[in-house]
Parts: C-alpha cells; sequence; structure tokens
C-alpha cells in the first residue's frame, strides 16, 4: 500500500520526498535583538516593539510642520469634511506588512505598525505576530490603540491595511470600532494633488515631496518570504530589515501629510494642472471662494497643458455661483489666449448674450467670429468634431436670427 | 406547412419510414394538485392565488412540505415541470419569515443562472404588494461590477452564482460575506445530474468548503437539489452534499403529446454492418424541418461534428435559395457575446436552425424549439431527456429525433429503447476522495479558515464521516511549504490565492492556445486542454472552428501553442492513440474460479502515434501520417478482469486469434459502459492485454482518463457483469457477419472471426 505522500508524488508525476520526521516548533530566537517586548493579555502573550524619533531625529522633515498644521488642513488634504477638527496629536497613522498581496481570508498581517505625534517625539509601536495563532490577542489589543484618536492615517489603507485587518477581525471574531473612524488615506490625497508622477508607490513619493532616497531598504516583494522563512526556522532576526522598513513608511507618512498640507498654502508657480487639482477640490469642499481667489492668480500662462481645463473649471465656477458676468469674462479671455480653437467659449458667451444679457446682436456677432475661426481651423484640419461644431453653429445662428426677427416685428 | 403537417407527410413518408426503427407518441399526461402547505406564509400564499397559481403539483406540494420541516431534498423531474418553484417557496416563505434569511442559488454554468433568475425576480415583483421591505435577489459572477458587488455581499436577499464563482470568488473572500453566512437557510442546486465525474467530484468538495465556512458562521443551511432522472438521484446528491436527503421523484406536471422517433440510417453494406453516417442522415432530417421553416435543433456530440454538421446545413439552405446565416453553430469555445446574440435570435425566430454540443441542452433560454434532432445518443439517458425537452417545452406537440450512429452505444440503444423509456440504469458517479481533487480543495479550505489538528475535512453538520487522511494531507502540504503548523491550527502560509489555479471543470490546468497565422496580424481563435491536444492539433491535423478549417502547421508542445493557417480541404484527419498499462496497487479483488476481477490504481502511458485522413462527404481513408510527440504518463484507476493462461482452450479458440477476440470484446465493453456509469465515452479507455504486466494473463481493463480517476473504476466492480450481459446483447443481437464497427469492431480491426471470438469472451465472463 503506497503512502498519501507517495500518491500524491505519482499523481503529480513528480518524485516522492523523503518523509521527514514530525517536527516540534521550533523556539523562537532573536526577540530581543529586534526588540520586542512581551506583554501578557487576556488572549495570551502578545509582542510589540516600541520606538521613540524626537525631532531632529533622523526625521527627513521638522516635526513642527505636522504639529502645526490646523485642524482645516486635514479637512483640505482628505478632501473629507469628516477630517475637519483633527488634531495632529490624534492622528494614529498605521501600515501593515503581510504576507501576500493576493488579498482573501488567508493573508494575514503580520506585522501592524502604528505611530502617533506629540510635542516632543514620534511614538512608534510595531504589533508582531509570533504565531499565526496569536492574532486574537494582536487585534484585541491593537483595539485599545485606537481609543481616543480622532482618526487614521494610512497610505492606501481605504482599500489594503483596513479591509484585511477588518477580516481578520471577522475571523477571530472581534469588534473594532475604532476602524470605522475618519481616515485620512494618503495615497488618494497625493494622486489628486500632484499630477504627472510617474507612479504613486510611497518610495516614489517620499522621493518627490520629502526629497530622501532609502538607503538598503528591503523589496516588499521579498517581506513574505523572509516572515515564511522565520516562522519555519523559529529566527527572527532575518526579520529586522522589515521592521525598519515599517517603522521608515511609518515616519514619511507623516512628513507627506504636512508636505501635502503646503500645496493649499504656497501654490505659486504651481503647474497649471497641479493648480487646477487644488482649485477642484477647493471646489468640491464648497470652499467657492478660496477656490476663485487661486484661480484668478492661475490664468496667465495659457500655452500650458491644463490650461484650458483651468479655464472651463472657473468659468464653471462662477456660473454655478450666478456670477454670469465674471465668467463671460474667463470666457472671452479664453478665446483671446487659448493656443487652439475651441467652440466652446464662443458658445457660452452666445448664450451668456443671448440669456443673461438680452443681446441678440452680440451673440450674433460672437457666434460670426466663431464661424470665421472654425473655417481655418477646418482647412487646417478636417476633425469631425469641427462638423459637429459648424452643425450646432448654425442651429443656434438660425434660432437666433428667428428671435431676432420676432423681436423687430414685436418694435 | 406547419408541423402536424410535416407529421402527416413523414407518415406516409416511404423511404423515411424504412429507417424508423420506433415512433412512440408519448401521450399527454393530466396535472395532479396538491393545496399549498398550510405552514406557508400567507402572503406567499394569496400572491400565488392572485397570479394564477391556486394550487400546487404533487411533486412542489411535497418538496416544499420536506423543506418546511428542515428536511434536505432532491427534486427528479423532467424539464418543464416546475421545479423552480420547488425552491422559490421555501426560500421567499424564508425572507418574509425572518427579514435577515439568505439562500444561496448555484447553477452550473454562468448563463443558465441569468436565465433562471428571471423568473425569481417576477415572482419577487408580485410579492412585492403584499409586503413593506424589498427581497433583493443578485447574480454575483464574473460580469458582475466591481461597484455592485458590495451591495450584493450585504444586502442581497438570494445570491445566484455558479460553482466556479463559488470557488474563487466567494469563499476564498468569505469575511466580505458575513451577513450571507451567518443567516443561510437554503442551498439551491439545481441540475445535479451535470456534477458527475470531475466535475462532480471537484464540486462536492467546493461544498464541503461551504459547509465548514457556515459551520464557522453558526449557520447550517439545507440543501435543495434538481435532477434529471438517473438511476440513483438520491444516492448522488447524498454524495455531492455530504447529507442525507429526501427523494421527491413523483412528478405531478402535465405533459404535452410528444413524438419521439428512432431513426437507424441504412446499412451501406450488410456484411460489415456500416450504415450511413449519421451526421449526413441528421442533416437530412434536419433538411425535411428547416426546409419549411420550422425552428429545429441539432444536437451532435463533439464540436468537430457540430461544425461538420453546420458546413452540410449551410450548403443545404445554399440549395434551397434561403439565406445561410439561418442556421448557425453553437459550442463551447465560441466567445460569449456570439453565444448571447445566438441565444437571442433562437428567441426571436430570426435564427431558423442551430448546431449545437450539449451545452444548449443546459436550461439556457433560447425559447422553445418545435424539433430537436440528435445526431447520434448524446451519451447519457439524462442528456437525451434534457435534448430532447429542448423540443416543445410547454404544451404544444413536439418532435424529437435520435438518429444512430454506428457506434455499438448507439446501436444497443436503438435496438433497447426500454432502457431510454422505462428505467434509467445510469448511476452519477464521483469520487470526492481524488487524492488530487482532495489536496486542491485542502488547501483552499485552509486559505480560508485554520484548519483544528483533530478537524476532519468534509465532516456532516453534526460532526460525524469526514476525510480520514485530512491531517496527513495536511502535513504533505506543510512539506510543501504552503501550510504552517501554529501553535493550534494550521494556517496557510503562502503568497499565492489557490483557488485560482485550480479548475474546476478541465482535468488538465494547462490549455494549448490556438493561434491564428493566416494574415501576418496573428490572433488567438480558441484554446484546447493538454490531454485532448495531441489528438486535435498535432502537426499536420486539420482544426475546425466556425466551420472554418484551419491546417496545423506546427504543435510547439513546450510553449503549448499550436500555429494554424486557415485552408479549404475536403477532408478531415482523425488522430490514433496508442497505450500500456502497469497495475500499481489492487484495491478490491475477487477470484471467480481461476478468472480475476479487480479495480485499482495504474499507470498508463499514452502516445499519439498516427492520424488518418477522412475525406468529407464519403468518409473513405484518403491519406496517413505519423504524429511525434512525447508520450505522457497518468496515474489512475482502473478495472480489470483477467482470465486464465489457457482460456483460448476452454473457449475453443485457437490460440493466434484469441487476441481478436479479447479486442473485440473489450471494444464492445468500452462503448457499453459508459451506459451504466454515466460518463462521457471519453473518460474511460479499454486496453486488452495478452499478458498482463503484474500476473502475466491475458487481461482487459477499463482505465479511467482522470488522474487519480472518479469512481468509474469501482462501480465498474461491482456490475461488470451487467455491462458484460448489455455487451452480449448487443452483439448477438446486430446483424452483421463478422463483426462491424457498431458491435464488436470491423473484421479489418478484429479478425474475421473476432465477433465469434467476442461472444465467447463476453459469456464467460459471466457464466460464473
Amino acid at each position: 500500500m503506497m503512502s498519501i505522500r507517495e500518491k500524491l508524488a505519482a499523481l503529480q508525476r513528480t518524485t516522492p520526498t523523503a518523509p521527514s520526521p514530525p517536527q516540534e516548533r521550533a523556539p523562537l530566537r532573536g526577540l530581543e535583538e529586534i526588540g520586542l517586548e512581551c506583554t501578557e493579555t487576556l488572549h495570551g502573550p502578545l509582542w510589540i516593539r516600541h520606538k521613540r524619533f524626537t525631532a531632529g531625529q533622523i526625521l527627513p522633515y521638522r516635526l513642527e510642520d505636522f504639529l502645526q498644521l490646523e485642524p482645516r488642513q486635514f479637512l483640505l488634504i482628505g478632501k473629507n469634511h469628516a477630517l475637519q477638527g483633527v488634531h495632529p496629536g490624534k492622528l494614529l497613522f498605521i501600515d501593515t506588512e503581510t504576507t501576500g498581496l493576493a488579498g482573501g481570508a488567508g493573508t494575514y498581517a503580520f506585522l501592524v505598525g502604528i505611530a502617533v505625534c506629540s510635542e516632543e517625539a514620534v511614538e512608534v509601536r510595531q504589533y508582531f505576530l509570533v504565531d499565526l495563532d496569536a492574532e486574537k490577542a494582536l487585534y484585541s489589543s491593537l483595539a485599545n490603540e485606537f481609543g481616543g484618536r480622532e482618526a487614521i492615517g494610512s497610505y492606501n489603507g481605504k482599500s489594503y491595511d483596513l479591509p484585511l485587518i477588518r477580516s481578520r477581525c471577522v475571523m477571530n471574531r472581534i469588534d473594532f470600532e475604532g476602524l470605522e473612524l475618519p481616515h485620512l488615506d494618503l495615497l488618494h490625497a497625493v494622486r489628486r494633488l500632484y499630477k504627472g508622477f510617474a507612479s504613486y508607490t510611497l518610495g516614489e513619493v517620499e522621493g518627490r515631496l520629502l526629497h530622501i532616497r532609502r538607503e538598503e531598504d528591503i523589496p516588499g516583494a521579498l517581506i513574505p518570504g523572509l516572515y515564511f522563512e522565520a516562522m519555519r526556522s523559529g529566527d527572527l532576526t532575518t526579520l529586522k530589515p522589515v521592521f525598519q522598513h515599517n517603522v521608515m513608511d511609518l515616519l514619511s507618512l507623516i512628513g507627506i501629510t504636512a508636505a501635502a498640507a503646503g500645496r493649499f498654502d504656497a501654490h505659486e508657480g504651481l503647474p497649471a494642472r497641479d493648480l487646477l487639482a487644488v482649485i477642484r477640490t477647493l471646489t468640491d469642499l464648497q470652499f467657492y471662494g478660496d477656490a476663485e481667489r487661486i484661480g484668478c492668480t492661475a490664468l496667465c500662462t495659457p500655452a500650458e497643458e491644463g490650461w484650458t481645463s483651468l479655464a472651463r473649471h472657473r468659468a464653471g465656477l462662477h456660473k454655478r455661483r450666478g456670477g454670469y458676468a465674471e465668467a463671460a469674462e474667463i470666457w472671452k479671455e479664453w478665446i483671446e489666449q487659448a493656443p487652439d480653437f475651441s467652440f466652446e467659449p464662443y458658445e457660452e458667451l452666445a448664450k451668456y448674450h443671448e440669456h443673461r444679457a438680452g443681446d441678440i446682436a452680440a451673440a450674433l456677432d460672437i457666434l460670426a467670429r466663431a464661424e470665421g475661426r472654425l473655417e481655418i481651423a477646418r482647412a487646417l484640419h478636417d476633425h469631425y468634431v469641427y462638423r459637429e461644431w459648424e452643425a450646432s453653429l448654425r442651429h443656434r445662428k438660425e434660432r437666433l436670427l428667428r428671435k431676432q426677427q420676432l423681436q423687430r416685428r414685436e418694435a | 406547412m406547419n408541423l402536424d403537417q410535416i407529421i402527416d407527410v413523414l407518415r406516409r413518408d416511404e423511404e423515411f419510414l424504412r429507417n424508423v426503427t420506433l415512433w412512440k407518441e408519448i401521450e399527454p399526461q393530466p396535472a395532479r394538485f396538491l393545496p399549498f402547505p398550510e405552514a406557508l406564509d400567507p402572503r406567499l400564499i394569496s400572491t400565488l392565488q392572485k397570479h394564477g397559481i391556486s394550487r400546487l403539483y404533487t411533486h412542489q406540494a411535497e418538496a416544499i412540505r420536506h423543506l418546511l420541516r428542515g428536511e434536505n431534498t432532491v427534486v427528479v423531474t423532467p424539464t418543464a415541470s416546475g421545479k423552480t418553484l420547488c425552491y422559490n417557496i421555501p426560500v421567499l416563505d424564508a425572507v418574509l419569515k425572518t427579514r435577515e434569511a439568505r439562500a444561496l442559488y448555484l447553477f452550473p454554468t454562468k448563463a443558465l443562472s441569468q436565465d433562471q433568475v428571471a423568473e425569481l425576480h417576477a415572482l419577487i415583483a408580485l410579492l412585492g404588494a403584499e409586503i413593506d421591505f424589498d427581497i433583493r435577489s443578485y447574480t454575483f459572477d464574473g460580469d458582475t461590477p466591481v461597484t455592485a458587488r458590495k451591495a450584493i455581499r450585504t444586502s442581497g436577499h438570494i445570491v445566484v452564482t455558479n460553482p466556479d464563482m463559488l470557488h474563487t470568488g466567494i469563499l476564498p473572500h468569505h469575511t466580505l460575506w458575513v451577513k450571507l453566512f451567518e443567516n443561510l437557510r437554503y442551498i439551491v442546486i439545481d441540475e445535479i445530474h451535470n456534477y458527475r465525474g470531475v466535475f462532480g467530484s471537484h464540486f462536492a468538495n467546493v461544498l464541503r468548503r461551504l459547509k465548514r465556512i457556515c459551520a464557522f458562521y453558526g449557520s447550517q443551511p439545507r440543501f435543495i437539489c434538481c435532477s434529471a432522472t438517473i438511476a440513483n438521484p438520491g444516492d448522488f446528491a447524498r454524495y455531492l452534499t455530504g447529507e442525507p436527503l429526501c427523494l421527491v421523484d413523483d412528478n405531478g406536471a402535465p405533459r404535452g403529446r410528444k413524438h419521439f422517433i428512432f431513426y437507424n440510417p441504412p446499412l451501406v453494406n450488410r456484411e460489415l454492418g456500416i450504415r450511413r453516417s449519421c451526421v449526413l442522415e441528421a442533416q437530412k432530417v434536419a433538411g425535411k424541418f428547416l426546409g419549411h421553416d420550422v425552428q429545429t435543433i441539432v444536437f451532435a456530440r463533439s464540436r468537430m461534428r457540430v461544425e461538420i454538421l453546420l458546413t452540410y446545413l449551410k450548403e443545404f439552405m445554399r440549395r434551397i435559395k434561403k439565406p445561410e446565416h439561418l442556421v448557425r453553430g453553437y459550442r463551447g469555445g465560441y466567445l460569449p457575446l456570439e453565444r448571447r446574440e445566438i441565444e437571442h435570435g433562437l428567441r426571436s425566430g430570426e435564427i431558423l436552425g442551430v448546431v449545437s454540443t450539449n451545452a444548449l441542452e443546459l436550461g439556457i433560454d433560447i425559447g422553445q424549439l418545435q424539433v430537436c434532432i440528435m445526431a447520434g445518443y448524446p451519451g447519457t439517458i439524462a442528456s437525451a431527456w434534457q435534448q430532447a425537452g429542448r423540443a416543445g417545452r410547454r404544451s404544444e406537440a413536439a418532435l424529437a429525433v435520435l438518429v444512430a450512429s454506428s457506434s455499438p452505444l448507439d446501436q444497443f440503444i436503438i435496438h433497447h429503447p426500454d432502457y431510454l423509456f422505462q428505467q434509467s440504469p445510469e448511476a452519477g458517479i464521483i469520487n470526492p476522495d481524488n487524492l488530487i481533487v482532495l489536496l486542491s480543495h485542502i488547501k483552499c479550505a485552509a486559505f480560508e479558515l485554520p484548519f483544528a489538528f483533530d478537524e476532519r475535512f468534509g465532516s456532516r453538520w453534526d460532526g460525524g464521516e469526514g476525510v480520514d487522511s485530512t491531517q496527513e494531507i495536511l502535513a504533505y502540504l506543510e512539506e510543501n511549504r504552503v501550510v504552517h503548523k501554529a501553535a493550534e491550527r494550521w494556517h496557510w502560509m503562502a503568497e499565492v490565492y489557490p483557488a485560482e489555479a485550480i479548475s474546476l471543470r478541465s482535468a488538465a490546468e494547462e490549455n494549448v492556445v490556438i493561434i491564428d497565422k493566416t494574415t501576418p496580424q496573428e490572433r488567438v481563435i480558441g484554446e484546447i486542454d493538454l490531454f485532448a491536444a495531441p489528438l486535435m492539433v498535432h502537426d499536420e491535423a486539420i482544426y475546425m472552428h466556425g466551420s472554418r478549417q484551419y491546417h496545423v502547421d506546427k504543435l510547439d508542445w513546450e510553449r503549448r501553442k499550436a500555429y494554424v493557417r486557415e485552408v479549404a480541404v475536403d477532408h478531415y484527419t482523425d488522430a490514433q492513440l496508442k497505450s500500456d498499462l502497469r497495475v500499481m496497487d489492487i484495491l478490491e479483488e475477487k477470484s471467480i474460479g481461476s478468472h480475476l476481477a479487480g479495480y485499482g490504481e495504474v499507470s498508463v502511458t499514452s502516445v499519439a502515434t498516427m492520424y488518418k485522413k477522412i475525406k468529407f462527404g464519403t468518409h473513405e481513408n484518403i491519406g496517413w501520417g505519423k504524429i511525434n510527440l512525447p508520450e505522457s504518463t497518468m496515474h489512475t484507476m482502473a478495472f480489470w478482469y483477467a482470465f486464465p493462461e489457457t482460456i483460448h482452450e476452454e473457449l475453443g479458440i485457437p490460440q493466434q486469434e484469441f487476441s481478436d477476440g479479447l479486442k473485440a470484446a473489450a471494444n464492445v465493453l468500452g462503448h457499453i459502459a459508459p451506459l451504466f456509469i454515466m460518463s462521457d465515452p471519453g473518460d474511460i479507455s479499454v486496453l486488452p492485454m495478452m499478458r498482463a504486466t503484474l500476473w502475466h494473463k491475458p487481461s482487459l481493463f477499463i482505465w479511467e482518463r482522470y488522474p487519480g480517476g472518479v469512481g468509474h473504476s469501482a462501480k465498474l466492480f461491482q456490475i461488470y457483469e451487467e455491462v458484460a450481459r448489455a455487451g452480449l446483447e448487443l452483439v448477438q443481437g446486430c446483424g452483421c457477419q463478422n463483426g462491424c464497427p457498431s458491435c464488436s469492431g470491423p473484421a479489418l480491426e478484429v479478425g474475421e472471426s473476432g465477433k465469434l471470438h467476442a461472444v465467447k469472451v463476453l459469456q464467460a465472463m459471466i457464466a460464473w
């Protein structure tokens, strides 16, 4: 009779492996070397590494810049009213190291790092899973960290770290209300406020925003394998770089938050598309005054990419608030400045003259100018859009002429 | 002419009737009713009554009664007998009584679930007037938009999905489905007879995982299964679900008049027993209906036959000056969009005829067709009834024609109509404990929830049974570094997502991609599983796709790619496989005098050796070529029957002719066995050996073509005498003289006395 091992090997057309003797779990080595300390909990022992970084110590930014952020700035960075009133010291940063990116119930977070800031220092606590059965101790203690906090800060935590923790809590039947705190996901914020990065990995972003390059950082792809190896061998010392990597991630998040807040203060000299991003955020949050104040100064370098969108957005902003005359100014400017022909400002202006100013002659005049430009444009390049515009222009013109006739007859 | 008029004409058509061996009119059957069970929610009863359902068919009432008592139930009734109400009523009743209640519907294919759910939605819409909350039912499959998924997870009362999605998309993410699993009351599994063989063995394990997760969330859902008629529906549903079930099989629904015609193509060569091709004859019969605009479906057994028939029927349409696009092909390998378009065309009547593989035998909504023609017996009795059910699903007269091929199984069925019309002998067989299948799903299960050190995978709600070797397999997985033994449990510890790499449907995990090089811009036109590739896309093969012919320029075996070029030739190719077998382990064995029957583990080495070129129309052999591909070895299960070395003397067969007799008997058994084990003919192979490796005696092997086997061998060990007896009837009942393709094989292959000897060999197997 063949053993299960031999049968499986035959079925899979491989050579059977020699049966290895039943293994007792190897005793863990290197806990102290890493700096892990044991705490007894209701659900068994829990290993945590505490680290404290004072201002000026290795931080690639000034901690005051972060601590001085005003409650309103979190709302701006996060584009979320729920973040209004958050105090820097009450923001809890979180970052996990996991057993894989595949997701699903078989993926574990084996290291959960959190960071909070006080006047003097950044406190980092790293919760480590010394045994895959020890999740209950880890998550019930981690839940306590969230008590008294006002918000969570993360990098892609909304779609990665937090769903994973939620899933682990379901598996271990733990209630974790803190996970529902308002969430400042810096990946979303950076994507929104900084256009045109080749990638938005944390490494790329900290390089751009904080001007740092990590030396000797462990590639993320190797991390799950290192943990598996450590679990099998019992030797944790190889995980040292992983703890270090996690700390650096957390410290970067604090700096990135401060840097991103700056986008709303120092916007002069920003490329048009980045300014537009700032203005869009303000508009979406219904801070129209701020949006217009910034937008005003921005319409000066027409050749730049994104300029048209900016003009469109600004005009739309006025229109929405009933500032038709202001919008009309922007459309005029658009016609004067824009490098490429677009029917949009002509059409908008014609509508303005017809419906708001009640000046049909002016509207017809605008359309006549558009007709001239359109003819030149078509001569250069016969694009289908031009034909559509032409049809729409003709239609509008005929209607205006009929209306003009009617008015004359009435007069 | 309408269908009734065509039937009248056919009844007087001498030429047609010459080939008809049976014209059975199945009388209409009146309905039998029972009142609604009193325990049902009154709002549900009044809604149904208001919309014309004032009572239930007997089988519906019986099934619902069982379910209301909390008993798992399997309903076995024919197509269009109102079986969906058997599950929709108890499920909606549960939701009406407990708003949180949930149900999971599983259909074997994605397309099928979309159609079945329409009926459910209609019923829910009617209920809407009676209740103050929404009952939500959603389809969750690969096409469900990501944005809709969250709502389905949390608020769907009824989630409709398929085994593959449950396997890869739901179970591995069970923490997102807490609401569903905590409140799951019913698991509905429709068309369970489809879950046999490899697919069924996988599916049974997916259900083991599902039950394990339900237990984790504290629910114990009941199973509602529906099946076509098979010999062992109760047992089969129990193997599948691992739970005891109540059987409901007394159909109370009415049936319309149905004509069932058995059509045996004329003999072309009486001595050789060769008949006209069933493909050609099916095309001729189909023409009688298509010519008069009667919507007709033609079923063919293989993808290749679909393509050949389609070519013929398009030619026919051109001849009678009708647009050829009125006839379409339908099979796996066509793109989903194309399939949806054809389904729609059939419903709207824009498409007059369709040639399909069994892909259309399931409940995919193509509306009511009037005529069904089967070009060859579809392989199982359950399939034959389902395919025939495609014609006239409701009450009007309908006609089904079974055109027999020369194959022994077809000839057996056509001469023994009782197998079809009386008691079905075919039993659904699965082997959830096939080691490869089991290993795959224990991986997935470990990914989903850690295993306790005393856990047995697949145990019942009450904790009973379960797989003995669970812990041993987990230890093996630890050695292979995918699970890890922690303080109290086995945990998944690898970066991969195991469900992704495990296909429920095909034996091989790898496919060969078929690339068209006709134009400079190469494009992928299809794929084929690794096991079939040496036969279908070897170098120089003619591969057919979309009724086009492609010449295989090169099969790149290492890279799993076949390069093809479109051609127009007058032939197709047919490849031959050569096999050798070694017995590795005997699982059960019995001596019958000096004879020996048994089954166990074997190792089979096969290699595709050569191919023949067969001309269209005449089907004559016009050439051949060699195939140079590496041999492949499979570790699997086989049934065997060994004779004493002196058997030829006992039977009075000259020694040099005995191998012919053995080969002839093997041919017969190989063709007749699928009738009893409900397998596809391609799921098993026979191998006669004059000196089998272990015992050096003349032996017959029937081996399973899936690594590790799925239970056919064990079943054959139990019933081989019955199979041999049916084989004997086939050979003795065949009109040929010296053996033909329809019984023991042509004399060319098994010798002049092959048939005579086969009878003796088969008799020897049952004489004891």
